[in-house]
């Protein structure tokens, strides 16, 4: 089985085209088809199909309070929807290379979180739209 | 159609001082009016010579 192990080589992220590469810690993107429940009498088991997709992206970003970096980007992205780019390898999007891109993307909350001997981060959740996998 | 001037290191594809349109920014994924707002680009000024060397309006005389 082919495993990855990620060095911190995220080599595309971008939040509405700013790119954060260089501050991100974590990321995750999350794709989801709720499943809704199709099960009737005359099934012989459960069945589902998939409701209106959806997706996630939480990112947890080192925070810096200067002009157009990560706290300040936050702040101005509440209450708005945004496109989410990540691809996680070096090579061009490709076959074994994918790019995920989540569009509309709706940022409910910037929160400021410091502590005392500690870099500052912030964590941003992105919900809505839909994330695409890209490979060509 | 706006023109603007990258203030930002950090819009993707663009370096500091480039000077962009609207659709420019807008297929990169940026968006402009959000981005004004938060001091990673700026209008660009108006520069022409026509309005540099006008002539001055003359003081109205009796």
């Amino acid at each position: 089985m082919a495993t990855v192990t990620q060095l911190g080589k995220a080599t595309v992220f971008t939040v509405g085209g700013t790119d954060f590469n260089d501050q991100l810690v974590s990321l995750e993107m999350t794709k989801t088809a709720p499943a809704l429940d199709a099960t009737t009498l005359a099934s012989t088991s459960e069945t589902f199909t998939a409701g209106l997709p959806t997706a996630e992206t939480t990112f947890t970003l080192l925070g810096s309070f200067a002009t157009s970096e990560a706290i300040q980007f936050a702040f101005g992205d509440v209450g708005t929807t945004t496109t989410i780019v990540f691809e996680p390898l070096a090579a061009a999007p490709g076959a074994s290379s994918p790019r995920y891109t989540h569009t509309d993307g709706y940022l409910a909350s910037a929160p400021i979180v410091v502590n005392v001997n500690e870099l500052v981060q912030i964590t941003l959740t992105y919900t809505g739209g839909s994330i695409a996998q890209a490979v060509s | 159609m706006a023109d603007y001037v990258i203030v930002s290191g950090r819009l993707r594809g663009f370096k500091p001082g480039d000077v962009v349109s609207d659709a420019d920014l807008l297929a990169a994924g940026i968006i402009p009016a959000k981005n004004l707002a938060l001091g990673s680009i700026k209008e660009k000024q108006n520069t022409k010579a026509s309005r540099k060397y006008a002539k001055p309006i003359e003081e109205e005389t009796e």
